[in-house]
């Protein structure tokens, strides 16, 4: 069983968007298996951080419905609602959320602190766990200080000390990097991946940055309008993307028009502005079918013209970012341009001519 | 699939506490707002049950009239407005753009108003400016023979209308111009413009929706003014509004009727009043506040330097330094007169000992403590909940939580006062001639600062600090008394603060509800005033502004621990 079943979410937009009809969520539905670390990525406004505060129990949504450890927190047809502070699911804020008034102690004791009742924790064992829980994020020696002393990192680690102290069946991560700069950024993606293997606790992430989904999910749902686009591993969603919003906002991505050609043993030859490309491909398609052929940067390759063999496609390099580690080129061939990303010792320069070839099988097909 | 076993739903816990308090909250405020106002329209408009317009009739019509007391009133607005507002543009420019001396004198006397309450301001005034015994004329007697001055006119009216409200107009343009980008006047002298022409095509124009601002919140506080027109105009016979009202009802047998149409054609006025300036303060026109900061560069006056600061230094004393003079002069001579040679070597402290042993000043000064406080604290504990419902929670309607606590902002305090007298004629609850009315007139006058500084303080507290609580199990309960009004207690104590240093300088409303027991000082200001006690009544207004400067002082220790953002009061 899955420890987080989510059916067929939907809720309507808030406020003066609700008039157009549009919902913020359109039937979502997912499963998250106990211990993985499950990844809602998608732009600004595609409803990631709406259906986390929906399994929050900070939203309430229209219709579908909630499952955790096979309790139902929300069902649209029940007119179950549990409400957030039943649920005892860790979160952590995009902004962390940290109380400016009390400690660094206090902040990470006080799911320990407000429970009651039959539910009541002893003073002695909320030190013990709340020690236990700041050696994990390494703030033992800052449990003293009042919580604004904190920099930015040390405050989302608090956060996270605080979402893990009462020890929930499931932790929610709010855009938790993006207040980050990006060195900073880099080395948290490391710290939460070994936290969460550690702890071996089941995790929902919300994030724009495809990159930090890449890097720390073990399965991630693209999200695009309130739905899935593809939902998959990482290697699946890069290198196969099933859909031109996937395959463009997962990494850098050219899209080229094509038409198959024909069959081959695992894809199909297409008929594309580079030449002829066999391209793998699980798709289901007829010959003479229009096709986009989606070639990542780092596939294609330039080489001088009078290296390349006579029916290879030209092209001119007008554009040139020098990266430090390598240079993304901007290269035009016919109508259309490519992006190109080359090792750094690339020599080409601007207005060179060049012939241009896609790796294609690395390649993947996306039906338009 | 079945819900867990240990796990409560919310199906049978239909009311949330939230809604409980919302109801609570609501009913209370509604209480206070609009039942007063609703039995003086009651009282004016309906006579044995039926609609007439007889109670306006009489009062518009009569010995005094509407088309007198509108003129009155109109001159006495517009002309406060045009004095305090121009004084106040140029000395915020001064102080903002130019390197003029004694800015942080400038400062300093912004905070007079503060200290000083409406009635001793009027009276020092008198004493300065009276024709005969004056200290201005007085002192121009010593080598012309000339008496420019007397305060009992119109003229009169006027400066001490605009002398009370400079501070305030002061600090509004001051901020005003410090949000102004100073690229855009210096890109015009930049290609060439003077000065002169740079004020009049760039400053003015981009100043407008502020000077406008300024211009409806003088008009509002000259509407709803008493002092100056009861202590001064009266005896002038310069009627208007507010003192037109307050005679009705001193008159035997006094006219209720006839107040009550005078106030409402001047709660429709202010209300007028209220509603253009919040209006205008939302106009983002004039607005140059850009997520860059930029530093406002000062123009240097050069050979200008002395002759401006010259004049503001007369400025400062003559509005701030001898007011004050005055009355510290006053309060330690047997009989009032100006000071000379003679008069100042025959000074006492007798004054001061009556203070000290008159019950009725001591029982003023109690009075005054208590009620101001009491009404502070339910205030602010009300307010506050009231900020965190229309904020945070999410009932619908609570947004009219807000606007119903604003509405007492358009009622003057003599308005108030007849309100409340009408309304407890009827409800028979015995508050008259007691306290607790006073409680309830000022709980209602102050109801709108403390929701500012409510909802302000809210505005604060992010939302998600709250969120983070209930994710963490917390109930509303606890979210409520270990996040929320721990991070709200620096707002809290400002607006107490400045409802407890209001409530001691009250007057426009006691003067309708007190009783003999229940004086406060503003009354009691009043009757030595009226039986000519004058000397007493400086001593008495001395340790009156004393109190004030004590508790300002306070206001500045807690602030400093508490880290209350820097805030001079809340925009209206």
């Amino acid at each position: 069983m899955a420890l987080l079943e989510v059916r067929e979410l939907r809720k309507a937009f808030e406020g003066n968007k609700r008039a157009t009809g549009a919902l913020a969520v359109d039937s979502l539905s997912f499963d998250v298996d106990e211990g993985q670390l499950f990844t809602m990525l998608g732009p600004s406004g595609c409803g990631k951080t709406t259906t986390l505060r929906c399994i929050a129990g900070l939203e309430y949504p229209d219709a579908g419905e909630i499952i955790v450890s096979g309790r139902t927190f929300f069902s649209g047809a029940k007119g179950t609602r549990v409400p957030a502070n039943r649920r005892n699911l860790g979160m952590v804020f995009q902004s962390y959320a940290i109380w400016p008034h009390m400690t660094v102690f206090q902040n990470a004791a006080f799911p320990l602190a407000v429970k009651s009742g039959s539910r009541r924790v002893a003073k002695a064992e909320i030190v013990r766990r709340v020690e236990r829980v700041l050696a994990v994020v390494q703030l033992s020696d800052l449990a003293g200080r009042r919580a604004t002393d904190l920099s930015g990192g040390q405050q989302q680690r608090l956060a996270l000390a605080r979402a893990i102290v009462m020890e929930p069946p499931m932790l929610l991560l709010d855009e938790p990097l993006s207040n980050l700069d990006a060195k900073l950024r880099q080395e948290m993606r490391f710290e939460l991946k070994r936290l969460q293997r550690d702890l071996g606790i089941t995790t929902v992430y919300v994030t724009h940055d495809q990159a930090e989904a890449l890097a720390i999910s073990d399965r991630i749902g693209v999200m695009n309008a309130g739905r899935f686009e593809q939902v998959g591993g990482p290697v699946e969603i890069y290198r196969s993307p099933t859909s031109h919003f996937v395959a463009d906002f997962i990494g850098a991505s050219n899209l080229l028009d094509g038409r198959v050609r024909n069959r081959t043993d695992d894809g199909f030859v297409v008929d594309t502005p580079l030449g002829l490309l066999e391209v793998p491909s699980p798709l289901h398609l007829e010959p003479k079918a229009a096709v986009l052929v989606s070639v990542r940067p780092e596939h294609v390759m330039l080489l001088p013209v009078d290296l390349a063999p006579p029916e290879a496609a030209r092209g001119q390099v007008i554009g040139r970012a020098f990266l430090g580690n390598s240079i993304d080129y901007m290269v035009a061939v016919g109508d259309i341009e490519l992006g190109a990303q080359l090792d750094g010792a690339a020599r080409f320069g601007e207005g060179d001519r060049v012939v241009v070839v896609a790796d294609s099988a690395q390649c993947s097909l996306v039906l338009p | 699939m079945k819900a867990g076993p240990a796990l409560e739903t919310d199906k049978w816990r239909k009311i949330r506490p939230e809604t409980l308090l919302f109801a609570a909250v609501f009913f209370v405020v509604l209480y206070l707002a609009v039942v007063p106002l609703g039995f003086l329209l009651w009282n004016t408009f309906v006579i044995d049950g039926s609609l007439t317009l007889s109670n306006v009739r009489e009062a518009f019509g009569g010995t005094i009239g509407i088309g007198q007391l509108a003129w009155n009133t109109s001159r006495y607005a517009i002309g406060s407005t045009i004095v305090s507002l121009s004084l106040a543009t140029v000395l915020a420019y001064l102080a903002v753009r130019t390197d003029v001396p004694f800015r942080r004198l400038i400062f300093i006397s912004t905070l007079v108003p503060l200290i000083v309450p409406g009635i001793l301001h009027t009276i020092s005034w008198i004493f300065l400016a009276s024709e005969r015994s004056g200290w201005l004329n007085n002192f121009i007697g010593l080598w012309f023979d000339w008496s420019p001055f007397n305060i009992r006119s119109m003229a009169g009216m006027i400066w001490i209308e605009a002398t009370n409200q400079l501070p305030l107009l002061f600090l509004f343009m001051y901020a005003a111009f410090r949000n102004m980008d100073p690229a855009l006047e210096e890109s015009a002298l930049s290609h060439g413009a003077s000065m002169p022409r740079v004020l009049r095509s760039v400053t003015l124009p981009v100043l407008k929706p502020s000077l406008l601002s300024a211009a409806f919140i003088s008009i509002v506080l000259a509407l709803e003014s008493f002092e100056g027109p009861a202590l001064v105009g009266m005896p002038a016979g310069i009627l208007v509004f507010t003192s037109r009202i307050f005679m009705l009802l001193r008159q035997f047998p006094p006219e209720y009727g006839q107040a009550g149409a005078f106030s409402t054609v001047l709660v429709v006025l202010m209300a007028f009043g209220v509603f253009a300036y919040s209006r205008l303060g939302r106009s983002t026109a004039g607005e140059t506040i850009t997520g860059k900061g930029f530093r406002p560069r000062r123009y240097e006056l050069g050979p200008w330097r002395i002759p401006v600061g010259i004049a503001v230094l007369v400025y400062l004393i003559l509005t701030t330094a001898l007011p004050l003079a005055v009355l510290i002069l006053m309060s330690f001579q047997k009989f009032y007169a100006p000071p000379t040679a003679e008069t100042l070597g025959n000074l006492t402290v007798e004054n001061y000992a009556y203070t000290f042993n008159n019950p009725d000043v001591l029982g003023a000064f109690f009075n005054s403590l208590v009620l101001s406080t009491g009404a502070a604290t339910v205030v602010m504990l009300l307010m506050v909940v009231a900020a965190w419902l229309v904020v945070r929670s999410r009932i619908r309607g609570a947004w009219s939580l807000d606007a119903i606590s604003f509405l007492p902002i358009a009622i003057p305090g003599i308005v108030m006062g007849v309100a409340l007298l009408v309304a407890y004629l009827y409800i028979p609850i015995p508050v008259y001639g007691t306290l607790w009315i006073l409680l309830i007139a000022y709980c209602t006058r102050y109801m709108p600062y403390g929701m500012r500084y409510g909802t302000a303080s809210m505005h604060q507290i992010g939302g998600e600090l709250e969120e983070a609580a209930k994710t963490s199990g917390a109930s509303t309960l606890q979210t409520l008394g270990r996040v929320v009004l721990p991070l709200v207690m620096p707002g809290f104590i400002a607006g107490w603060i400045f409802i407890v240093m209001s409530a001691i300088r009250e007057l426009s409303s006691s003067i309708l509800l007190y009783a003999p027991e229940t004086r406060v000082l503003g009354v009691v200001i009043w009757d030595l005033w009226e039986t000519g006690l004058v000397t007493e009544l400086a001593a008495a207004g001395v340790v009156m502004m004393f109190l004030l400067a004590l508790v300002a002082l306070l206001a500045k220790l807690l602030g400093d621990r508490f880290g209350v953002q820097g805030d001079s009061g809340p925009r209206l």
